[in-house]
């Protein structure tokens, strides 16, 4: 019996998935309310992989982990398909989108970091942005802006390297499309993306 | 980690101390079980003492006025009140002289409900009865102003924003869903208050009713409906499901022939709108609401004002919404998510007007159950003890 993080029920490791995967922490009931939907797609012919959908289940997990810093949600979007994620992106080294430092020292923890540790890689944390500047206080016009302030500290670390770039959601996918510019100036051997969620537009 | 609580530690603002509840962060302890409330910080305003007059165009009924005046005696010595009110019985009509005093002494007065609907409309009538005040109303998605008015109406999910603040506190439908049985939200509840407060109740449980008592609370019971008229005792209709139907669409018809407005109960949000499908082929100038409906308070409105002849509504409707001449059908009332209570408040829908107190309430369902047989008989009981004060 263990104790979901989420509705604090207990729940048995009854069905198949929590038998592969011993490190489950949240019950299945709460995990069916998430909508994970495997978007398979192409930022600036950088295959990108998001697993969930950004819908208001997702949206309010996120806002308890990240924003209320509820840190032991950390690994929940993760752990279902932790074995798949491992086998595909055996090798790759992570590199995380920045966030601020000052959320980060007031949240205690970085959140994508937090979210993707479980999948025992390397992080290259070379990525930061030069001025305070909040990709989500911006309208989707502006987001290309990005790039002015998004810097890379250690480019030699890149060099023959499979480089997996991470981060929580993708809306326009403007600070992906930036960093991938940066880091392939870095000559990698290839370059992937990982998202938890996708925003679509309809 | 096991069953033993190793952390010893406890929750400062609901009181969490199971370790479930508990998390790690940075080599320090923090509650989990509260943690999605807690965005902002609690608030603090200065107010001073302002005169009230109650504008109300009707006359309060002698049961009412000697409650009015009990409560605000208790209020004056610091005895907290619980009142035990049947539906329609004129709750709020009795609270308004205390109202009135606290706003007089300059104390910090809020109101609470647990849901936003009744919170709007309760507002807008605070409005129109204390015309020389301010009232605000605080819920979720409205909450800009949480401090600058007399009179706060809130959802109680709101009283988190609040510690140590009220002076009266007077809360509403206690014994309702989402705030029965929640410690996060008692927990909010106890931590909000500074004074005193007033607990309203249309269904409460024996196990309440003592529980109060023994705190040394004082319990005052207003059976009565305001215009003296029972409530009505409902129809029970067991069949099986086409001819439940049937039964509810001929009810329905037979209302809408008859002039008079219907509100069609269905238990679940899916039910809901799959009912208001089948039905909107064969009765005429309906629609539904639900929690999750789009533009609901406009249908609520327009429901109100009359120009739509039924509404199909999930418990969303189930308190607090006061329409004239009103008929209530229950479609699936055996369905779990109903509780006697439940049952009650919405047969408490009808007849909430002076000048239309009768009504019918039918209760359509594949099977009678418990919660059906109670629910009818706490109401038969309820008519006669008002039989028996006459």
């Amino acid at each position: 019996m263990r104790v979901c993080k989420i509705c604090f029920k207990s729940f048995k490791l009854d069905s198949l998935r929590n038998i592969v995967y011993k490190r489950i922490s949240i019950c299945h009931r709460c995990f069916d309310k998430l909508t994970p939907n495997f978007y398979k797609y192409k930022i600036d012919n950088i295959p990108a992989l998001s697993l969930y959908d950004y819908d208001d289940t997702f949206k309010a997990l996120l806002y308890q982990f990240k924003g209320c810093y509820d840190i032991e949600l950390g690994q929940i979007f993760i752990e279902q398909y932790l074995l798949y994620l491992r086998f595909v992106y055996h090798g790759y080294v992570l590199v995380p989108m920045p966030s601020s430092k000052e959320d980060d020292i007031k949240r205690e923890f970085n959140h994508v970091i937090e979210s993707f540790k479980i999948m025992n890689l390397e992080f290259l944390n070379i990525l930061y942005k030069s001025e305070r500047y909040k990709q989500s206080d911006q309208p989707h016009s502006e987001r290309h802006k990005i790039s002015k302030y998004l810097k890379v500290s250690d480019l030699k670390e890149v060099r023959n390297r499979k480089i997996l770039l991470i981060d929580d959601v993708v809306t326009t996918g403007s600070t992906l499309k930036s960093a991938i510019k940066l880091i392939k100036k870095g000559n990698p051997k290839c370059i992937k993306i990982l998202t938890l969620a996708k925003v679509n537009h309809h | 980690m096991g069953n033993i609580s190793i952390k010893q530690y406890t929750c400062p603002i609901c009181g969490a101390s199971k370790d479930k509840y508990i998390g790690i962060r940075n080599n320090h302890y923090y509650c989990r079980r509260c943690i999605s409330f807690r965005g902002e910080e609690s608030v603090e305003q200065v107010t001073y003492p302002k005169s009230a007059p109650i504008y109300i165009d009707y006359e309060l009924s002698e049961d009412q006025k000697k409650l009015s005046s009990q409560i605000l005696e208790n209020y004056k010595n610091g005895i907290n009140t619980l009142v035990h009110a049947v539906c329609g019985s004129g709750k709020t009509e009795i609270v308004l002289e205390v109202i009135k005093y606290a706003i007089k002494c300059g104390e910090k007065v809020g109101f609470a409900i647990p849901r936003r609907d009744v919170v709007i409309e309760i507002c807008e009538r605070f409005t129109s009865i204390f015309k020389r005040n301010s009232v605000i109303s605080v819920y979720g998605g409205h909450n800009e102003n949480t401090v600058n008015g007399d009179l706060i109406v809130l959802t109680t999910h709101q009283l988190y924003r609040y510690y140590h603040y009220f002076d009266l506190l007077i809360m509403d439908e206690i014994d309702a869903f989402p705030f029965k049985n929640n410690e996060v939200l008692d927990a909010f509840f106890h931590r909000a208050i500074k004074g005193h407060y007033v607990l309203m109740s249309a269904t409460p449980s024996i196990e309440l009713l003592e529980l109060f008592k023994e705190k040394g609370f004082d319990v005052v019971e207003l059976f009565s409906r305001f215009h003296k008229h029972p409530l009505p005792v409902p129809k029970l209709v067991v069949a099986n499901n086409i001819i439940l139907f049937y039964k509810l669409i001929s009810l329905t018809n037979r209302y809408i022939k008859e002039k008079k407005q219907v509100m069609v109960f269905s238990p679940t949000i899916e039910s809901c709108e799959e009912t208001y499908l089948k039905m909107k082929y064969l009765c005429h100038g309906g629609d539904y609401v639900h929690s999750k409906r789009e533009g609901r308070p406009t249908i609520i409105d327009n429901f109100r004002k009359g120009k739509i002849t039924y509404i199909v509504t999930t418990a969303v409707l189930e308190r607090g919404v006061t329409v004239k001449n009103v008929q209530v059908i229950i479609y699936h009332a055996e369905n779990s998510i109903y509780d006697h209570h439940a049952l009650i408040q919405i047969s408490g829908r009808v007849g909430r007007k002076k000048d239309a107190p009768e009504g019918e309430v039918i209760f359509l369902a594949t099977k009678s159950n418990d919660e059906i047989t109670k629910s009818i008989s706490e109401i038969k009981r309820a008519n006669a003890s008002l039989q028996n004060m006459l």
